[in-house]
């Protein structure tokens, strides 16, 4: 069995306001269906850029967003391709 | 009765320029041509044809775009390291098997005392070609032999372009106690195993030889270059430095070659798994633990990516070596499609210290260890293969959360 990597991110909709941040994140809800939670507030945000120097290099930019039903999440736009992501951090 | 003490013998054998040397080993038809080996990622120039110097004024250390401005005819060649490296363990090893003690000093370079060893041979010639022999031919070594081994090795370096009587063969300069004053008077100060910019403010003030050099008082040496000129005054003194052997390293190495090249990750990764599967079977490693482990991939142009990874304590358990050996992988950014693949444990000592659990395992965990198995056969009966995985840290320091733990296969 080869090593599998834990905490993979998982590809979510994602709202962005004109300046680019997250407004609403698709997220299941208790049916299963996805939908959209509003984002309360940018707790946080970072960015990660590793492998620059390979050919897989990686970029991101981190938020950790508290939404309007108060759940805190963490979630991850790539700067290559700009889709979002979330992430347990 | 005290035995009679045999004239100190240094031998000095060299192989010039030694990456140059690797690749026009391999590419004979670029001798004489002007070619430069070059990192990839380092865009100076790592090593210099004599052709390129001579001609064109390139040398080593200068800038690719600066070389190839000078010679626009400069064949540039890709460094590969690890095949330099390969060979010049190759060639101590060979040397290991004619002398016992041998001293690397840098790629393709390596000394060794002979007083004791010049009897064994029927003659110096003898010894000389047995030492000659330990480097392919076609790298082109150089031997020196002198009664020290800063004298052998400006011997070495000399060699094949010094003209001395007492020379058996043209790549072999033998340098008596006699004529020590007389041989190094000439050199010039380039062969100093000194740093560059030594040598550059030597000349700088217009001291070419090493006669110019021993004429100068020794503390004025001492005071312009500190401690470089203090170990240069011994030397020039005649100082005798010992030959000081690598030590000696147990290892183990497993090797698996494809005949169809591997492509991907996953296959790279499965060949690994085996390799390691046969090394753990090697008789030599049993009851014995590893201190490092050297994962190499060979592409079929010759190119090759190597990975040394230090355990954090000595072991050689598959789980534990799997996840250094398949974190190695998955992150590398291999040269291409994959033909061989070898994996090597060193460092090998016996096992006999180890302590794995401070405390021995308490009968609950026992118990419960027992269930998980027991668990874990139902899932395998059912499902045909096992469910449960253990988490094990990867690169827990990783900025990158996926990164830092891997869930691997329990059993």
């Amino acid at each position: 069995m080869t090593p599998r990597p834990l905490n993979a991110p998982v590809r979510i909709p994602v709202q962005v306001d004109p300046a680019g941040e997250p407004r609403a994140i698709g997220l299941p809800g208790p049916l299963g269906r996805r939908r959209a939670v509003p984002v309360a507030q940018v707790a946080e945000r970072w960015r990660i850029d590793e492998g620059w120097w390979g050919p897989n290099p990686l970029s991101r930019l981190y938020y950790r967003l508290a939404l309007t039903d108060g759940r805190l999440v963490t979630v991850y736009r790539d700067l290559d391709d700009g889709t979002w992501w979330t992430q347990r951090s | 009765m005290v035995a009679p003490r045999h004239p100190d013998i240094f031998g000095c054998l060299v192989v010039p320029r030694f990456p140059l040397a690797c690749e026009l080993g391999d590419r004979p038809e670029l001798w004489g041509r002007p070619v430069v080996v070059a990192h990839a990622d380092a865009p100076v120039v790592w090593s210099a044809s004599p052709a390129a110097t001579r001609t064109h004024g390139v040398v080593e250390g200068q800038r690719l775009s600066e070389a190839m401005g000078r010679c626009p005819s400069l064949v540039v060649l890709d460094a590969r390291p690890a095949r330099y490296e390969a060979r010049d363990a190759a060639i101590l090893d060979a040397l290991e098997r004619v002398v016992p003690g041998v001293e690397p000093a840098g790629l393709g370079t390596a000394y060794v005392e002979l007083a004791s060893l010049a009897r064994c041979y029927r003659s110096p010639a003898a010894l000389h070609a047995a030492l000659l022999g330990c480097a392919p031919s076609e790298l082109r070594p150089r031997l020196g032999v002198g009664p020290t081994k800063f004298v052998a090795g400006l011997a070495a370096s000399l060699a094949g372009t010094h003209g001395r009587s007492g020379n058996v063969a043209p790549n072999v300069t033998v340098v008596d106690a006699s004529e020590v004053a007389a041989f190094v008077t000439p050199v010039p100060v380039t062969a100093l195993p000194v740093e560059a910019e030594m040598i550059r403010r030597l000349r700088l003030v217009g001291i070419t030889t090493v006669g110019q050099l021993a004429a100068l008082p020794r503390h004025a040496l001492v005071a312009q270059f500190g401690a470089q000129g203090m170990r240069l005054v011994a030397l020039l003194d005649g100082a005798a430095e010992p030959v000081r052997p690598r030590p000696r390293e147990e290892r183990v190495r497993e090797r698996l070659a494809f005949p169809e090249p591997l492509t991907s990750r996953e296959a790279v990764l499965a060949a690994a798994a085996q390799v390691l599967r046969r090394i753990l079977r090697h008789p030599r490693r049993r009851d014995r633990v590893a201190r490092q482990l050297v994962v190499r991939a060979e592409t079929e142009q010759g190119k090759r990516w190597e990975s040394r990874a230090t355990l954090r304590h000595a072991r050689c358990d598959h789980d534990g070596l799997w996840v250094t050996l398949a974190s190695a992988l998955e992150r590398a950014s291999l040269p291409g499609p994959v033909s061989e693949l070898t994996v090597e444990l060193r460092g090998l000592r016996p096992s006999r210290g180890w302590q794995g659990e401070l405390l021995a395992t308490s009968r609950a965990s026992a118990e419960r260890r027992e269930r998980i198995e027991e668990g874990m056969r139902q899932l395998r009966t059912r499902y045909g293969r096992t469910l449960v995985g253990r988490m094990v840290p990867v690169e827990p320091w990783s900025r990158v959360p996926e990164r830092r733990w891997a869930l691997v296969e329990l059993e």
